[in-house]
């Protein structure tokens, strides 16, 4: 069976200041690999892959590209080297708000996030009163999402991603939002859809929620793959690492 | 290039959910609702007529009724400078939901356009309404007003393609674009009729017809006044125009769309 996620060689770069953007002429014209010089890369040529199941943790310092690799996978941004090649739907727990609309009613949003999502009207229907359930807000149903408070409009976008049926999972620090019961809330759906054989690809720096969901770890320092084996091992390199800068 | 545009259509149902959300959000904030699509045209039209033909006089302009020959006009300009100005922003005003869902990006423009088409129809209409109180008749020439919209939507979406995403690149593009909508809307043949340029001849003439506008405003006024008629070097100006257009609009965007998407 083919794996589920492929990156070959990936890599993406951004300009370190505004000033100096890589001009429109070479991005019209020029070639994908050609660099400019106040730039950095945020990921460089990571390669890996990840079979049907699998629970794959990323480890690694704040801005050494573990999120902006996670956006690779989940096909929001376009790599500049190199390719990913994701089979199956994804269910990306990134940015949970982002596809809600403050000007409409959190019924309105689930139907327009839910579609987003590749959900149909009828799927978003048969899922809505679970939905509205776990995000706790049955008395908000009509207010427009504007007036939701920040851990309302999270657990909102918690539970239209998580309702998804799309074999992979990827994860970018959700769990730690929300207060202590949610959170709870949280770890029991992300279980539930892990029993059910989803392959999972997760960001986080709790170790603890690291080592309870995974069981391999990949570590990225300066967006460069150090480490591919069991999670433990990621995070002991990753904490040697810090330990010896 | 052309997969892009089917991968596009593909996603209708995402695009459907996106064009009512934008609909909804128009007609549901304000009092009079669907009444502005036609009092704001109805008004703008109101003070040209006032301004051409009271108070300078101008009795030989365009055709009879005046107010209609212009309504027939604005509206479609209208349509292409709203998708145009609107394009501008498509990915930055919605820059949470592009940074968040992994649809062919495209999308984002392709609903303006499609938003803006909607409300060009909306506001036929005042037209219909108008044509019945002159008691305006109409020719056979009105089959060209679908064909006219075709072009026209292909030129929409290929100038929204282009300026999508360069307007996230270069922040000074969306005031070029005004200032080009308004030099653009004299420039083509919306207060004044085809006829008023060509028979003065000359260089104007030559202008006009290099207006890609300008045909596709006579094939929606011809079914009104058959006189209008675009000459065939304006027609296939207006079908070179729309085709170079789209296919330069769907270059572009697939060539930036990785930098803009690190930049939103």
């Amino acid at each position: 069976m083919p794996p589920v996620i492929e990156a070959h060689g990936l890599g993406i770069r951004f300009s370190r200041n505004r000033k100096h953007s890589p001009s429109l002429r070479r991005l019209l014209f020029g070639r994908r690999e050609d660099v400019g010089r106040s730039e950095f890369w945020a990921v460089k040529d990571v390669s890996f892959e990840v079979g049907e199941g699998e629970a794959v943790g990323l480890v690694g310092a704040n801005g050494h590209g573990k999120s902006t690799l996670l956006k690779l996978i989940a096909g929001v941004l376009v790599p500049d080297t190199g390719r990913v090649v994701v089979r199956g739907g994804v269910a990306p727990l990134i940015e949970l708000t982002g596809g809600f609309e403050g000007e409409l009613t959190a019924r309105e949003n689930v139907y327009l996030a839910g579609g987003l999502h590749g959900l149909t009207k009828e799927q978003v229907d048969e899922r809505f009163d679970s939905i509205i359930e776990f995000a706790e807000i049955e008395e908000f149903v009509d207010t427009p999402f504007r007036h939701f408070s920040s851990g309302m409009k999270v657990r909102l976008g918690f539970a239209v991603v998580t309702t998804l049926d799309e074999p992979i999972v990827l994860v970018d620090e959700v769990l730690a939002v929300g207060d202590k019961k949610f959170r709870q809330k949280c770890y029991a759906r992300l279980d539930e859809m892990l029993g059910s054989g989803r392959t999972l690809f997760m960001v986080s720096h709790g170790e603890a929620d690291l080592k309870r969901f995974c069981t391999r770890g990949l570590y990225i320092r300066r967006g460069e793959l150090i480490t591919d084996g069991p999670i433990e091992k990621a995070i002991d390199d990753y904490n040697d690492f810090q330990g010896t800068s | 290039m052309v997969t892009r545009l089917l991968d596009v259509a593909a996603q209708r149902r995402i695009l459907s959910l996106l064009v009512l959300r934008d609909i909804k959000l128009r007609y549901s904030g304000t009092v009079l609702g669907y009444l502005w699509t036609l009092i704001e045209p109805l008004s703008l039209a109101a003070v040209y007529w006032l301004v051409f033909t009271v108070i300078m006089g101008a009795r030989n302009l365009g055709e009879q009724p005046y107010l209609l020959f212009l309504l027939v006009g604005m509206l479609p300009w209208n349509w292409f400078s709203s998708a145009a100005s609107a394009g501008c922003k498509s990915l930055t005003a919605e820059a949470k939901i592009v940074r968040s869902a992994n649809v062919p990006r495209e999308i984002w423009v392709v609903r303006v356009v499609i938003s803006k088409m909607l409300e060009f129809m909306f506001a036929w209409p005042i037209i219909v309404l108008l044509a019945l109180l002159y008691r305006h008749g109409v020719h056979w020439q009105i089959v060209f007003v679908p064909v006219a919209m075709v072009l026209q939507f292909a030129i929409c979406l290929g100038v929204a393609l282009i300026l999508a995403p360069l307007s996230v690149l270069v922040e000074d593009v969306q005031r070029v674009v005004r200032i080009v909508l308004r030099i653009g809307m004299y420039l083509t043949p919306i207060i004044y009729g085809i006829n008023d340029v060509s028979t003065r001849g000359g260089s104007a003439a030559k202008f006009a017809a290099l207006n890609p506008f300008s045909g596709i405003i006579c094939l929606y006024r011809a079914g009104f006044w058959p006189d209008q008629e675009a000459p065939l070097v304006l027609f296939v100006t207006s079908v070179i125009a729309a085709v170079l257009l789209l296919v330069a609009g769907l270059a572009v965007f697939r060539k930036l769309e990785g930098p803009v998407l690190k930049e939103i």
